[in-house]
Protein backbone atom coordinates (compact mmCIF):
# COMPACT_ATOMS: atom_id res chain seq x y z
CA UNK A 1 0.00 0.00 0.00
CA UNK A 2 1.07 3.54 -0.61
CA UNK A 3 1.05 5.67 2.49
CA UNK A 4 -0.76 8.84 1.54
CA UNK A 5 -3.30 9.60 4.25
CA UNK A 6 -6.85 10.79 3.65
CA UNK A 7 -9.74 11.35 6.00
CA UNK A 8 -13.20 9.85 5.45
CA UNK A 9 -15.27 10.90 2.48
CA UNK A 10 -14.12 11.11 -1.09
CA UNK A 11 -11.83 12.85 -3.50
CA UNK A 12 -13.41 14.78 -6.36
CA UNK A 13 -11.43 14.73 -9.62
CA UNK A 14 -12.33 17.00 -12.53
CA UNK A 15 -11.05 15.29 -15.65
CA UNK A 16 -10.80 11.68 -14.50
CA UNK A 17 -10.96 9.93 -17.85
CA UNK A 18 -7.86 11.25 -19.61
CA UNK A 19 -4.36 9.80 -19.64
CA UNK A 20 -3.34 11.58 -16.47
CA UNK A 21 -6.70 11.80 -14.71
CA UNK A 22 -7.21 8.04 -14.91
CA UNK A 23 -3.96 7.32 -13.10
CA UNK A 24 -4.68 9.93 -10.43
CA UNK A 25 -8.12 8.42 -9.76
CA UNK A 26 -6.51 5.01 -9.44
CA UNK A 27 -3.77 6.08 -7.03
CA UNK A 28 -6.37 7.84 -4.88
CA UNK A 29 -8.33 4.60 -4.73
CA UNK A 30 -5.17 2.63 -3.94
CA UNK A 31 -4.53 5.09 -1.11
CA UNK A 32 -7.88 4.15 0.40
CA UNK A 33 -10.09 6.95 -0.86
CA UNK A 34 -13.45 6.85 -2.60
CA UNK A 35 -13.41 8.93 -5.77
CA UNK A 36 -16.01 10.95 -7.66
CA UNK A 37 -14.79 12.06 -11.07
CA UNK A 38 -15.95 13.81 -14.18
CA UNK A 39 -15.43 13.22 -17.87
CA UNK A 40 -16.34 15.37 -20.81
CA UNK A 41 -16.96 13.04 -23.74
CA UNK A 42 -14.98 9.89 -23.05
CA UNK A 43 -17.68 7.88 -21.28
CA UNK A 44 -16.17 4.48 -22.01
CA UNK A 45 -12.83 5.41 -20.44
CA UNK A 46 -14.63 6.87 -17.40
CA UNK A 47 -16.69 3.70 -16.93
CA UNK A 48 -13.61 1.49 -17.19
CA UNK A 49 -11.90 3.64 -14.62
CA UNK A 50 -14.92 3.37 -12.31
CA UNK A 51 -14.84 -0.43 -12.60
CA UNK A 52 -11.13 -0.28 -11.80
CA UNK A 53 -11.54 1.53 -8.52
CA UNK A 54 -14.50 -0.68 -7.54
CA UNK A 55 -12.19 -3.68 -7.96
CA UNK A 56 -9.90 -2.01 -5.40
CA UNK A 57 -12.83 -2.04 -2.98
CA UNK A 58 -13.61 1.69 -3.24
CA UNK A 59 -16.76 3.44 -4.27
CA UNK A 60 -16.97 5.85 -7.14
CA UNK A 61 -19.29 8.27 -8.89
CA UNK A 62 -18.97 9.50 -12.45
CA UNK A 63 -20.65 12.26 -14.38
CA UNK A 64 -20.23 14.04 -17.67
CA UNK A 65 -19.67 17.67 -16.76
CA UNK A 66 -18.96 20.67 -18.97
CA UNK A 67 -16.79 22.88 -16.77
CA UNK A 68 -17.93 25.97 -18.65
CA UNK A 69 -21.37 25.39 -17.16
CA UNK A 70 -21.25 26.53 -13.52
CA UNK A 71 -24.61 24.94 -12.63
CA UNK A 72 -23.43 21.57 -13.97
CA UNK A 73 -20.20 21.78 -11.94
CA UNK A 74 -22.16 22.67 -8.79
CA UNK A 75 -24.68 19.90 -9.39
CA UNK A 76 -22.02 17.18 -9.71
CA UNK A 77 -20.03 18.50 -6.73
CA UNK A 78 -23.14 18.41 -4.55
CA UNK A 79 -24.05 14.93 -5.76
CA UNK A 80 -20.58 13.77 -4.73
CA UNK A 81 -20.90 15.39 -1.31
CA UNK A 82 -24.35 13.85 -0.79
CA UNK A 83 -23.18 10.38 -1.81
CA UNK A 84 -19.98 10.31 0.25
CA UNK A 85 -20.89 12.69 3.09
CA UNK A 86 -17.69 14.70 2.72
CA UNK A 87 -15.16 15.77 0.11
CA UNK A 88 -11.58 15.86 1.44
CA UNK A 89 -9.70 16.63 -1.78
CA UNK A 90 -10.45 18.25 -5.11
CA UNK A 91 -8.19 17.72 -8.13
CA UNK A 92 -8.31 19.70 -11.37
CA UNK A 93 -6.81 17.54 -14.10
CA UNK A 94 -8.49 18.71 -17.28
CA UNK A 95 -6.61 20.28 -20.15
CA UNK A 96 -7.82 21.58 -23.47
CA UNK A 97 -6.25 20.42 -26.72
CA UNK A 98 -2.91 22.13 -27.12
CA UNK A 99 -2.05 24.37 -30.03
CA UNK A 100 1.70 24.61 -30.40
CA UNK A 101 2.57 27.89 -32.05
CA UNK A 102 3.72 31.41 -31.29
CA UNK A 103 0.91 32.98 -29.35
CA UNK A 104 0.22 35.76 -31.85
CA UNK A 105 -0.06 33.27 -34.71
CA UNK A 106 -2.88 31.35 -33.02
CA UNK A 107 -6.46 31.95 -34.11
CA UNK A 108 -8.21 34.30 -31.68
CA UNK A 109 -10.98 31.73 -31.12
CA UNK A 110 -8.39 29.12 -30.10
CA UNK A 111 -6.85 31.55 -27.62
CA UNK A 112 -10.27 32.41 -26.19
CA UNK A 113 -11.16 28.73 -25.93
CA UNK A 114 -8.04 27.73 -23.96
CA UNK A 115 -8.41 30.75 -21.67
CA UNK A 116 -12.02 29.79 -21.02
CA UNK A 117 -11.42 26.08 -20.59
CA UNK A 118 -8.68 26.61 -18.03
CA UNK A 119 -9.46 29.81 -16.19
CA UNK A 120 -13.25 29.87 -16.37
CA UNK A 121 -13.36 26.09 -15.90
CA UNK A 122 -11.19 26.17 -12.79
CA UNK A 123 -13.00 29.23 -11.46
CA UNK A 124 -16.28 27.29 -11.73
CA UNK A 125 -14.71 24.38 -9.88
CA UNK A 126 -13.62 26.71 -7.06
CA UNK A 127 -17.04 28.37 -6.88
CA UNK A 128 -18.63 24.96 -6.53
CA UNK A 129 -16.24 23.17 -4.18
CA UNK A 130 -14.94 25.81 -1.76
CA UNK A 131 -18.33 26.11 0.04
CA UNK A 132 -18.46 22.31 0.29
CA UNK A 133 -14.92 22.10 1.72
CA UNK A 134 -15.63 24.95 4.16
CA UNK A 135 -18.69 23.18 5.45
CA UNK A 136 -16.67 20.15 6.55
CA UNK A 137 -13.78 22.10 8.06
CA UNK A 138 -11.42 22.24 5.10
CA UNK A 139 -9.67 20.08 2.55
CA UNK A 140 -7.25 20.31 -0.32
CA UNK A 141 -7.40 21.61 -3.88
CA UNK A 142 -4.71 20.49 -6.32
CA UNK A 143 -4.50 21.72 -9.90
CA UNK A 144 -2.38 20.37 -12.75
CA UNK A 145 -0.59 23.14 -14.61
CA UNK A 146 2.59 23.19 -16.69
CA UNK A 147 6.29 23.58 -15.93
CA UNK A 148 6.29 26.21 -18.69
CA UNK A 149 4.87 28.60 -16.08
CA UNK A 150 8.20 28.46 -14.25
CA UNK A 151 10.34 28.54 -17.40
CA UNK A 152 8.75 29.48 -20.69
CA UNK A 153 8.78 27.00 -23.55
CA UNK A 154 8.72 28.72 -26.90
CA UNK A 155 5.44 28.10 -28.81
CA UNK A 156 3.75 26.69 -25.69
CA UNK A 157 2.04 29.92 -24.67
CA UNK A 158 -1.47 28.65 -25.27
CA UNK A 159 -0.83 26.18 -22.47
CA UNK A 160 1.22 28.23 -20.02
CA UNK A 161 -0.71 31.51 -20.24
CA UNK A 162 -4.09 30.14 -19.14
CA UNK A 163 -2.42 27.79 -16.62
CA UNK A 164 -0.75 30.82 -15.02
CA UNK A 165 -4.27 32.03 -14.31
CA UNK A 166 -5.07 28.67 -12.75
CA UNK A 167 -1.99 28.95 -10.55
CA UNK A 168 -2.93 32.40 -9.34
CA UNK A 169 -6.47 31.27 -8.60
CA UNK A 170 -4.84 28.68 -6.34
CA UNK A 171 -2.76 31.38 -4.67
CA UNK A 172 -5.90 33.43 -4.05
CA UNK A 173 -7.75 30.49 -2.49
CA UNK A 174 -4.73 29.50 -0.37
CA UNK A 175 -4.44 33.04 0.96
CA UNK A 176 -8.10 33.95 1.28
CA UNK A 177 -9.70 30.66 2.33
CA UNK A 178 -6.79 29.13 4.25
CA UNK A 179 -8.31 30.00 7.61
CA UNK A 180 -11.14 27.59 6.75
CA UNK A 181 -8.56 24.82 6.59
CA UNK A 182 -8.45 24.87 2.81
CA UNK A 183 -5.13 24.27 1.09
CA UNK A 184 -4.57 24.93 -2.64
CA UNK A 185 -1.52 23.86 -4.64
CA UNK A 186 -0.39 23.21 -8.20
CA UNK A 187 1.63 20.48 -9.83
CA UNK A 188 3.54 21.99 -12.74
CA UNK A 189 3.72 19.13 -15.20
CA UNK A 190 6.85 18.72 -17.28
CA UNK A 191 7.50 16.37 -20.15
CA UNK A 192 5.49 13.29 -19.23
CA UNK A 193 5.18 10.45 -21.72
CA UNK A 194 1.41 10.10 -21.93
CA UNK A 195 -1.81 12.04 -22.25
CA UNK A 196 -1.38 15.60 -23.38
CA UNK A 197 2.28 15.23 -24.34
CA UNK A 198 1.34 12.42 -26.70
CA UNK A 199 -1.13 14.65 -28.49
CA UNK A 200 1.51 17.21 -29.32
CA UNK A 201 2.57 16.84 -32.93
CA UNK A 202 6.30 17.48 -32.80
CA UNK A 203 8.71 16.81 -35.67
CA UNK A 204 12.37 15.89 -34.99
CA UNK A 205 14.03 19.02 -33.63
CA UNK A 206 10.58 20.34 -32.68
CA UNK A 207 9.22 21.38 -29.32
CA UNK A 208 9.53 17.96 -27.66
CA UNK A 209 13.15 17.50 -28.67
CA UNK A 210 14.05 21.03 -27.61
CA UNK A 211 12.33 20.46 -24.32
CA UNK A 212 14.01 17.11 -23.71
CA UNK A 213 17.43 18.64 -24.30
CA UNK A 214 16.84 20.93 -21.34
CA UNK A 215 15.79 18.25 -18.87
CA UNK A 216 18.70 17.55 -16.49
CA UNK A 217 17.45 14.01 -15.80
CA UNK A 218 17.73 13.45 -19.56
CA UNK A 219 14.46 11.62 -20.06
CA UNK A 220 10.73 12.16 -20.11
CA UNK A 221 8.86 11.28 -16.95
CA UNK A 222 6.51 8.32 -16.76
CA UNK A 223 2.90 9.02 -15.81
CA UNK A 224 3.42 7.17 -12.51
CA UNK A 225 6.06 9.73 -11.60
CA UNK A 226 3.41 12.42 -11.79
CA UNK A 227 0.55 10.72 -9.94
CA UNK A 228 2.43 10.44 -6.66
CA UNK A 229 3.14 14.16 -6.46
CA UNK A 230 -0.50 14.99 -7.16
CA UNK A 231 -1.84 12.56 -4.60
CA UNK A 232 0.84 13.52 -2.05
CA UNK A 233 -0.05 17.22 -2.28
CA UNK A 234 -3.74 16.37 -1.97
CA UNK A 235 -3.16 14.14 1.06
CA UNK A 236 -2.82 14.94 4.75
CA UNK A 237 0.88 14.13 4.47
CA UNK A 238 1.22 17.56 2.83
CA UNK A 239 -0.99 19.23 5.44
CA UNK A 240 1.25 22.30 5.87
CA UNK A 241 1.84 22.98 2.16
CA UNK A 242 -0.41 25.65 0.70
CA UNK A 243 -0.20 28.11 -2.17
CA UNK A 244 2.71 26.28 -3.80
CA UNK A 245 3.49 25.07 -7.29
CA UNK A 246 5.71 21.98 -7.43
CA UNK A 247 7.22 21.18 -10.83
CA UNK A 248 7.48 17.51 -11.77
CA UNK A 249 9.77 18.11 -14.69
CA UNK A 250 13.09 16.32 -14.25
CA UNK A 251 14.71 19.63 -13.30
CA UNK A 252 13.67 21.53 -16.47
CA UNK A 253 12.49 24.64 -14.65
CA UNK A 254 15.31 24.65 -12.10
CA UNK B 1 10.88 7.90 -25.25
CA UNK B 2 12.52 6.06 -22.39
CA UNK B 3 10.12 5.51 -19.55
CA UNK B 4 11.03 4.10 -16.16
CA UNK B 5 8.53 1.79 -14.50
CA UNK B 6 8.04 1.77 -10.77
CA UNK B 7 6.38 -0.46 -8.26
CA UNK B 8 3.98 0.56 -5.51
CA UNK B 9 5.00 1.19 -1.95
CA UNK B 10 6.83 4.41 -2.62
CA UNK B 11 6.65 5.87 0.88
CA UNK B 12 8.10 2.72 2.38
CA UNK B 13 11.75 3.16 3.38
CA UNK B 14 12.55 -0.32 4.65
CA UNK B 15 16.19 -1.18 3.96
CA UNK B 16 16.90 2.44 3.02
CA UNK B 17 19.80 4.20 4.70
CA UNK B 18 19.29 7.84 5.58
CA UNK B 19 21.70 10.38 7.03
CA UNK B 20 20.28 13.48 8.67
CA UNK B 21 22.94 16.07 9.44
CA UNK B 22 21.61 18.17 12.28
CA UNK B 23 19.12 15.40 13.02
CA UNK B 24 19.80 15.77 16.73
CA UNK B 25 17.32 18.58 17.24
CA UNK B 26 14.56 20.73 15.78
CA UNK B 27 13.39 20.12 12.23
CA UNK B 28 16.12 17.56 11.58
CA UNK B 29 14.95 15.53 14.55
CA UNK B 30 11.37 15.54 13.22
CA UNK B 31 12.62 14.43 9.84
CA UNK B 32 14.66 11.61 11.35
CA UNK B 33 11.59 10.48 13.26
CA UNK B 34 9.45 10.41 10.11
CA UNK B 35 11.99 8.19 8.33
CA UNK B 36 12.00 5.79 11.29
CA UNK B 37 8.18 5.67 11.09
CA UNK B 38 8.52 4.58 7.48
CA UNK B 39 10.97 1.81 8.24
CA UNK B 40 14.34 3.40 7.35
CA UNK B 41 17.72 2.99 9.00
CA UNK B 42 18.54 6.49 10.18
CA UNK B 43 21.85 7.99 11.13
CA UNK B 44 21.80 11.42 12.78
CA UNK B 45 24.50 13.89 13.71
CA UNK B 46 24.72 16.82 16.08
CA UNK B 47 27.39 18.94 17.68
CA UNK B 48 27.11 17.54 21.21
CA UNK B 49 28.82 14.41 22.51
CA UNK B 50 25.70 12.32 23.02
CA UNK B 51 22.07 12.48 21.88
CA UNK B 52 21.09 12.62 25.57
CA UNK B 53 22.86 15.96 25.81
CA UNK B 54 19.97 17.60 23.93
CA UNK B 55 17.20 18.90 26.14
CA UNK B 56 14.48 17.80 23.70
CA UNK B 57 12.20 14.99 24.75
CA UNK B 58 13.50 11.53 23.92
CA UNK B 59 11.20 9.47 21.73
CA UNK B 60 11.12 5.83 20.77
CA UNK B 61 11.91 6.85 17.20
CA UNK B 62 14.96 8.92 18.09
CA UNK B 63 16.25 6.05 20.24
CA UNK B 64 16.24 3.93 17.08
CA UNK B 65 18.54 6.40 15.28
CA UNK B 66 22.28 6.00 15.38
CA UNK B 67 23.86 9.18 16.71
CA UNK B 68 27.32 10.52 16.03
CA UNK B 69 28.89 13.81 16.95
CA UNK B 70 29.74 15.99 13.95
CA UNK B 71 30.84 19.59 14.39
CA UNK B 72 30.83 21.20 10.95
CA UNK B 73 32.50 24.40 12.09
CA UNK B 74 35.43 22.34 10.79
CA UNK B 75 34.44 20.61 7.52
CA UNK B 76 37.30 18.11 7.91
CA UNK B 77 35.31 16.48 10.68
CA UNK B 78 33.29 14.77 7.93
CA UNK B 79 36.31 12.51 7.34
CA UNK B 80 36.09 11.26 10.92
CA UNK B 81 32.55 9.88 10.60
CA UNK B 82 32.37 6.13 10.86
CA UNK B 83 29.36 5.12 8.83
CA UNK B 84 27.40 2.07 9.87
CA UNK B 85 26.08 1.60 6.31
CA UNK B 86 27.86 0.53 3.15
CA UNK B 87 25.76 2.84 1.09
CA UNK B 88 23.37 5.72 1.47
CA UNK B 89 20.01 6.39 -0.16
CA UNK B 90 19.34 9.89 1.11
CA UNK B 91 21.32 12.72 2.66
CA UNK B 92 19.34 15.36 4.54
CA UNK B 93 21.21 18.58 5.36
CA UNK B 94 19.45 20.17 8.29
CA UNK B 95 22.30 21.99 9.96
CA UNK B 96 21.86 25.67 10.68
CA UNK B 97 22.61 28.54 13.02
CA UNK B 98 21.36 32.08 13.41
CA UNK B 99 22.64 35.08 15.38
CA UNK B 100 20.39 37.75 16.87
CA UNK B 101 20.84 41.30 18.22
CA UNK B 102 22.32 42.66 14.95
CA UNK B 103 25.38 40.40 15.37
CA UNK B 104 25.05 39.17 11.78
CA UNK B 105 25.99 42.67 10.63
CA UNK B 106 29.47 42.04 12.10
CA UNK B 107 31.78 40.31 9.62
CA UNK B 108 33.05 37.62 12.00
CA UNK B 109 29.54 36.45 12.77
CA UNK B 110 28.44 36.85 9.14
CA UNK B 111 31.24 34.55 7.99
CA UNK B 112 30.56 32.01 10.71
CA UNK B 113 26.87 31.74 9.81
CA UNK B 114 27.56 31.50 6.06
CA UNK B 115 30.24 28.89 6.69
CA UNK B 116 27.89 26.63 8.62
CA UNK B 117 24.57 27.23 6.82
CA UNK B 118 25.90 27.26 3.26
CA UNK B 119 29.51 26.07 2.99
CA UNK B 120 29.12 23.07 5.26
CA UNK B 121 26.09 21.95 3.23
CA UNK B 122 28.19 21.99 0.06
CA UNK B 123 30.96 20.14 1.93
CA UNK B 124 28.48 17.49 3.11
CA UNK B 125 26.91 17.00 -0.32
CA UNK B 126 30.34 16.67 -1.94
CA UNK B 127 31.53 14.27 0.75
CA UNK B 128 28.59 11.88 0.22
CA UNK B 129 28.16 12.35 -3.53
CA UNK B 130 29.96 9.24 -4.72
CA UNK B 131 28.16 7.07 -2.22
CA UNK B 132 24.76 8.52 -3.17
CA UNK B 133 25.37 8.01 -6.89
CA UNK B 134 25.62 4.24 -6.35
CA UNK B 135 21.91 4.03 -5.48
CA UNK B 136 20.21 6.75 -7.51
CA UNK B 137 20.17 8.55 -4.19
CA UNK B 138 18.78 11.91 -3.32
CA UNK B 139 19.61 14.95 -1.25
CA UNK B 140 17.15 17.13 0.66
CA UNK B 141 18.47 20.47 1.92
CA UNK B 142 16.58 22.47 4.52
CA UNK B 143 16.21 26.06 3.37
CA UNK B 144 13.89 28.67 4.81
CA UNK B 145 11.44 31.39 3.94
CA UNK B 146 14.70 33.35 3.97
CA UNK B 147 15.66 31.45 0.78
CA UNK B 148 13.17 33.70 -1.03
CA UNK B 149 12.93 36.94 0.93
CA UNK B 150 14.68 39.04 3.53
CA UNK B 151 14.55 38.28 7.23
CA UNK B 152 14.82 41.49 9.21
CA UNK B 153 18.07 41.81 11.09
CA UNK B 154 19.59 38.58 9.75
CA UNK B 155 21.73 39.28 6.68
CA UNK B 156 23.90 36.18 7.09
CA UNK B 157 21.03 33.79 7.72
CA UNK B 158 19.11 35.20 4.73
CA UNK B 159 22.11 35.16 2.39
CA UNK B 160 23.03 31.62 3.40
CA UNK B 161 19.49 30.31 2.87
CA UNK B 162 19.20 32.24 -0.39
CA UNK B 163 22.46 30.62 -1.44
CA UNK B 164 21.02 27.19 -0.74
CA UNK B 165 18.20 27.86 -3.24
CA UNK B 166 20.56 28.17 -6.17
CA UNK B 167 22.93 25.55 -4.76
CA UNK B 168 20.04 23.07 -4.97
CA UNK B 169 19.30 24.00 -8.58
CA UNK B 170 22.95 23.89 -9.59
CA UNK B 171 23.70 20.56 -7.92
CA UNK B 172 20.45 19.10 -9.33
CA UNK B 173 21.60 19.97 -12.84
CA UNK B 174 25.21 18.88 -12.31
CA UNK B 175 24.50 15.58 -10.57
CA UNK B 176 21.45 14.46 -12.55
CA UNK B 177 23.84 12.48 -14.76
CA UNK B 178 25.06 10.68 -11.65
CA UNK B 179 21.48 9.73 -10.86
CA UNK B 180 21.26 12.02 -7.83
CA UNK B 181 18.21 14.20 -7.28
CA UNK B 182 18.63 17.35 -5.18
CA UNK B 183 15.67 19.15 -3.61
CA UNK B 184 14.93 21.33 -0.64
CA UNK B 185 12.28 22.36 1.83
CA UNK B 186 11.66 25.93 2.87
CA UNK B 187 9.88 25.62 6.23
CA UNK B 188 7.75 28.38 7.68
CA UNK B 189 7.38 28.69 11.44
CA UNK B 190 8.25 25.49 13.28
CA UNK B 191 8.73 25.51 17.02
CA UNK B 192 12.46 24.83 17.50
CA UNK B 193 15.23 26.48 19.44
CA UNK B 194 15.88 28.73 16.42
CA UNK B 195 12.36 30.21 16.62
CA UNK B 196 12.07 30.26 20.41
CA UNK B 197 12.36 34.06 20.36
CA UNK B 198 8.99 34.17 18.56
CA UNK B 199 6.92 31.35 19.98
CA UNK B 200 7.91 31.86 23.63
CA UNK B 201 6.48 35.41 23.51
CA UNK B 202 2.68 35.22 23.61
CA UNK B 203 2.06 38.45 21.75
CA UNK B 204 4.57 37.65 19.02
CA UNK B 205 3.12 34.17 18.72
CA UNK B 206 -0.47 35.47 18.34
CA UNK B 207 0.69 37.96 15.72
CA UNK B 208 2.52 35.26 13.80
CA UNK B 209 -0.66 33.19 13.59
CA UNK B 210 -2.52 36.04 11.90
CA UNK B 211 -0.01 35.96 9.07
CA UNK B 212 -0.43 32.22 8.44
CA UNK B 213 -3.49 31.38 6.29
CA UNK B 214 -3.76 27.89 7.87
CA UNK B 215 -3.64 29.57 11.33
CA UNK B 216 -1.16 27.19 12.90
CA UNK B 217 2.59 26.71 13.18
CA UNK B 218 4.15 23.77 11.38
CA UNK B 219 5.43 20.76 13.26
CA UNK B 220 8.74 18.97 12.73
CA UNK B 221 6.58 16.04 11.52
CA UNK B 222 5.00 18.24 8.82
CA UNK B 223 8.52 18.79 7.51
CA UNK B 224 9.36 15.12 7.94
CA UNK B 225 6.50 13.99 5.72
CA UNK B 226 7.55 16.37 2.94
CA UNK B 227 11.20 15.38 3.26
CA UNK B 228 10.28 11.68 3.02
CA UNK B 229 8.18 12.36 -0.07
CA UNK B 230 10.87 14.34 -1.87
CA UNK B 231 13.42 11.58 -1.27
CA UNK B 232 10.98 8.80 -2.17
CA UNK B 233 10.50 7.04 -5.48
CA UNK B 234 7.22 8.90 -5.77
CA UNK B 235 9.26 12.03 -6.47
CA UNK B 236 11.65 10.36 -8.93
CA UNK B 237 11.00 13.05 -11.57
CA UNK B 238 11.26 15.96 -9.12
CA UNK B 239 14.66 17.62 -8.90
CA UNK B 240 16.06 21.12 -8.39
CA UNK B 241 13.07 22.28 -6.36
CA UNK B 242 12.85 24.13 -3.07
CA UNK B 243 9.34 23.43 -1.80
CA UNK B 244 7.89 25.96 0.63
CA UNK B 245 6.07 24.34 3.56
CA UNK B 246 4.71 27.26 5.51
CA UNK B 247 0.92 27.03 5.73
CA UNK B 248 0.69 29.76 3.10
CA UNK B 249 2.51 32.37 5.20
CA UNK B 250 4.71 33.71 2.40
CA UNK B 251 1.83 34.30 -0.03
CA UNK B 252 1.32 37.87 1.08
Amino acid sequence: MTKYRFSDGAALVFGGSGGLGTGIVNLLAESGSNVAFTYFKNKESAENNLTGIQKLGREGLIGSVDLLNLQAVEKFSNEAKDKFGKIHSVIFATGPFLHIMPVLEAKPEDVYYTLDADIKGFYHVLKAVVPILKESGGGSITALTTAAIHRYISTDGLSSIPKSGVQHLCTAIAREEGHHGIRANCVAVGLIAVGLSQEIDSPPGGILDQWMNQVPLGRAGSPEELFDTVVFLASENAGYISGQSLPVDGGYSA
Amino acid sequence: MEVIQHNLNKMNFENKNIIVIGGSSGIGRGIASSYIDKGANVYITGTRDKIDDYDEEMSENIEKCIYQKLDLSNHNNLQKLSLPFDDINTLVCSQGIVAYDQKEFEMDTFKKVIDLNLNSVMASCTFFKQNLSKNHGSIVIIGSGASFHAVKGNPAYSASKGGLLTLIKTLAEAWARDGIRVNGIAPGYVATKLTEVTFSNEKRYENSLKAIPLRRWGSPEDMGEVCCFLSSEGASYVTGQMLTVDGGMSLS
